[in-house]
This record gives structure tokens, C-alpha cells and sequence, in this order.
């Protein structure tokens, strides 16, 4: 008897439950920010009628802003903004403060001799393959490139690295001084943040829904923003890199400072060396690390076996049930996250910047 | 709510994170030069240095068009090339999936 009752009582307060939510969640509007964010719920139904508009889409599922890492964040509000589609949409207006949430420290970056082996070394990537920038591979580059013109070693074995602020704006930037070519280059945040665990704080703008474009596919700027409030970046600038016998030193997150970015990533390598790693998804799926700038996820490469997608569109993305429609980023020494936008972006007059 | 984070044990393929201990043939010029006379979107692939073959598309950055691929790697062990053979091909090549 008291079994039957119990399961009476679970019944009728699903059934409140259920009803409960068919007549919160009906009225459609605009406002996604009432919406309860669990990744389950779709979009927010489309009403054309008001200012505001949204799109039904039921693979598009709202940005959750829970998942940032409280740390990373300056502030986000809801704000008023306009797609690069022309509509006018809800946005949410985040302000990361640059620096890692999920690390104390950067680095390492340049090796500092021909000796250094790889847990006291970053990274640097060619031919879409990470490497440990350890001495060895810094003391192998005339070989590994094939010309003799490479030499980033003084005679006492240490690698030439610019190591004050001045060198770092001389060889940060496309025209590397002359005077600093064949170096290893690296910047220090501590040159333009007094603050330590402070970086160049960064707002972006994301619709509060993602919204698919439906005239082809969006040109990569700048990707996204990570959950630990990092900024995504576009390609590095290898050629200009290489061809004044420069290595923009990664850390072992592919990520590095300049002086008009502050620290960001150029490539997604969780889980090796000093990065930290992102959790996979209960059912083993890749986890995710970042929103794209059109307000869908961006997982890592690899899914818990260890195997990479196969059906990923052109901008790199699919759909399943669980996340609906979201990107896997490329492999870690490929210098880039993803291929497009796959989702409107925020108008790029009304969206932040660096500072 | 902070993120949980976990060092993974992720495993990538050898030789997408490898330690220096040979000369290579740098190709990193590959994915644009593959791209250069080509439409956006338009089916591309290469092979880098290490004889893996990369599939993908052409995708617009910069002004110019890179291929991003969007297929797993095949590396140049299962395709039993020669690491020092390399090609730029526009064409599909589904026969590898």
C-alpha cells in the first residue's frame, strides 16, 4: 500500500511539474535570458512581430553562461545588439580578464639553452604538428627547415630570446627588427599589467541564442572566447614568423602574449604538459572549452577513445542530440580552431575589442 | 559555478605532439598554396611534411583561402607512402575513408 502511494504522489508531482513548465515555457518573445539555460532547451520560439527577433531552431541551443569560469569573469550582461545579418537580437556582453582561470601561471615559453628539455619548455607548431620547443629542437633548426641561415644559439649554448620589452615590441609584429631576427620570441604580460593572474581584459559579444546564417557561411575573425577567458585568436602569422628566422614561443597551451592581444590561443591543446585538461561529456563525447563568436560551442578534437569526428561540416561542425549543433576545434599545431561561422556574429561595429 | 576541470589523459596521435629528433621537409605553406586558385568551400587536401594527408575545405581568412580540414588525419603510416612524397590536391579523395 504505502509503495502504490508513494508512486501516486511521484506521478501527480511530475504531472504538476509537467504543467508547470508547458505554461512557463509558452509565449515565445525575445528575452532568452529568463530561459533556463540547461543545454537541453532549444531556442526561443520566433515571433516576428517584435523587435526583437529569434529564430525556432531547435539544434541551436542557448548560451550558457554558467559555464564560464567565475574567475575569468569581469562582467556579463544582456544587452541589445545587432547580428551581421542586420537583425536585431539580445547579446550577451562578456568581459574576460585575459588571464587563465584554470592556471596560476604562463609558460614555459622559449627554452632558455640548448640543453632545456621539454617540461621547462613550450611549444611550437609546423606542418599542423605541435612540437616541444625543447633546446634541442631550438639548437635543430637550420636542419628542420633546411637552412643554414637559422642560429638562435649564442656561443655559450643559451638560445637568444628577447627578454626585455623592448626586444618583445621589436619582434612581436609582422616586421621583426632586424636586430631580432634569429631569436626566440616572447613577451611578458608583466610588461603592460601590474597586477600577477591579470591580463589584457577582453569583451566580446555573443548572441544570447545562436542564430544559423542562412546565406552561406561566416569568415573566421577571431574564433571565440574560452570558458577560463582566454581569447581564441586567428592564424598566427607563421610565414612573417619564419621568414625573419623568429619562433613566436607557444606554452604548452598554445598560447603566447603580444603586446595588442595580451596572452591568447592559437590552437587547442588540453590535457599535455602544464595545460590543463577539459572534462569529456558523460556519454564520452569531447567536452567543451569555448563559445565560438556565433555563440556555439567549440569541443576539443578528441572524444574519449581517443578518435576524432567524421562528419564535421565545412566550418567543422555537426549536430547531435545531446548539444545540438556545435564545432570540434582542430588539432593543436593545425593554427587554427575552426573553419567558419556557421551562426550569425554580432555586427563588428557594435562588438567589443582589446584594449 | 566553476568549471570542473580534470587533467585528461588525451590521447593524440603521435604525430600530431612529437619531440624533435629528425629533419623535415617543412610544408607549412601547404594549406594556403593548396587554396590559392581555388573557390571558397571548394574540396582541398594535402600532405605535410611527415607524409600525413590532411582533407578539408577552403575557408576564407585573412583575405586569402586556407584549407581547414574537417576529416580525421590519415597518417603516413596507414597510408604506406614514402614521408618524403608530398602532393597538393584539389581533388576528393573519399577513396581513403
Amino acid at each position: 500500500m504505502s509503495i502504490s502511494l508513494i508512486t501516486k504522489k511521484q506521478i501527480l508531482a511530475a504531472f504538476a511539474i509537467f504543467l508547470s513548465l508547458l505554461l512557463f515555457s509558452c509565449g515565445g518573445g525575445s528575452g532568452s535570458s529568463d530561459d533556463d539555460t540547461d543545454d537541453t532547451d532549444t531556442g526561443a520560439e520566433t515571433d516576428t512581430d517584435d523587435e526583437d527577433t529569434t529564430v525556432d531552431d531547435p539544434d541551436s541551443f542557448p548560451v550558457d553562461t554558467t559555464r564560464f569560469d567565475l574567475d575569468s569573469l569581469a562582467s556579463i550582461e544582456e544587452v541589445d545588439c545587432t547580428l551581421s545579418n542586420g537583425d536585431e537580437s539580445t547579446c550577451y556582453s562578456i568581459e574576460v580578464t585575459g588571464f587563465p582561470a584554470d592556471r596560476d601561471e604562463l609558460g614555459y615559453f622559449c627554452p632558455e639553452s640548448e640543453t632545456t628539455e621539454a617540461d621547462e619548455a613550450g611549444k611550437w607548431f609546423d606542418d599542423g604538428v605541435l612540437y616541444d620547443l625543447t633546446g634541442e629542437f631550438i639548437a635543430n633548426l637550420s636542419t628542420f627547415y633546411d637552412d643554414d641561415t637559422w642560429n638562435l644559439l649564442n656561443d655559450d649554448g643559451t638560445v637568444k630570446i628577447t627578454d626585455t620589452q623592448e626586444s618583445c615590441e621589436a619582434a612581436a609584429r609582422p616586421d621583426v627588427d632586424e636586430q631580432y631576427q634569429n631569436h626566440c620570441v616572447m613577451c611578458e604580460l608583466s610588461y603592460y599589467v601590474d597586477v600577477e593572474g591579470e591580463g589584457f581584459t577582453y569583451t566580446v559579444e555573443i548572441p544570447t541564442t545562436p542564430v544559423p546564417r542562412t546565406d552561406g557561411t561566416g569568415q573566421i575573425t577571431n574564433p571565440g572566447i574560452a570558458y577560463n577567458g582566454v581569447k581564441l585568436e586567428g592564424n598566427a602569422p607563421v610565414a612573417a614568423i619564419l621568414g625573419a628566422w623568429t619562433i613566436a614561443a607557444f606554452d604548452d597551451c598554445v598560447g603566447h602574449v603580444n603586446p595588442n592581444e595580451g596572452y591568447h590561443y592559437h590552437g587547442a591543446n588540453h590535457g599535455d604538459g602544464d595545460c590543463p585538461g577539459v572534462e569529456y561529456e558523460s556519454d564520452g563525447h569531447a567536452g567543451a572549452f569555448g563559445y565560438a563568436l556565433d555563440g556555439y560551442a567549440i569541443h576539443s578534437m578528441l572524444d574519449e577513445s581517443g578518435e576524432e569526428e567524421s562528419d564535421l561540416d565545412e566550418c567543422r561542425g555537426h549536430t547531435d542530440d545531446e548539444r545540438g549543433y556545435h564545432y570540434h576545434s582542430a588539432g593543436p599545431g593545425e593554427n587554427t580552431f575552426i573553419g567558419c561561422f556557421t551562426g550569425e556574429i554580432v555586427n563588428t561595429e557594435d562588438a567589443g575589442g582589446p584594449p | 559555478m566553476s568549471r570542473l576541470i580534470v587533467k585528461a589523459a588525451i590521447f593524440f596521435p603521435p604525430l600530431l605532439i612529437a619531440t624533435f629528433g629528425y629533419s623535415h621537409e617543412s610544408n607549412h605553406e601547404a594549406p594556403w598554396e593548396v587554396c590559392e586558385d581555388s573557390q571558397k568551400s571548394a574540396q582541398c587536401s594535402y600532405t605535410n611534411g611527415e607524409g600525413d594527408l590532411f582533407r578539408g575545405t577552403c575557408q576564407s581568412f585573412s583575405e586569402a583561402l586556407m584549407c581547414v580540414r574537417n576529416k580525421p588525419i590519415i597518417y603516413a603510416a596507414d597510408l604506406g607512402r614514402n614521408s618524403s612524397v608530398h602532393s597538393h590536391d584539389n581533388e576528393s579523395l573519399d577513396d581513403h575513408n
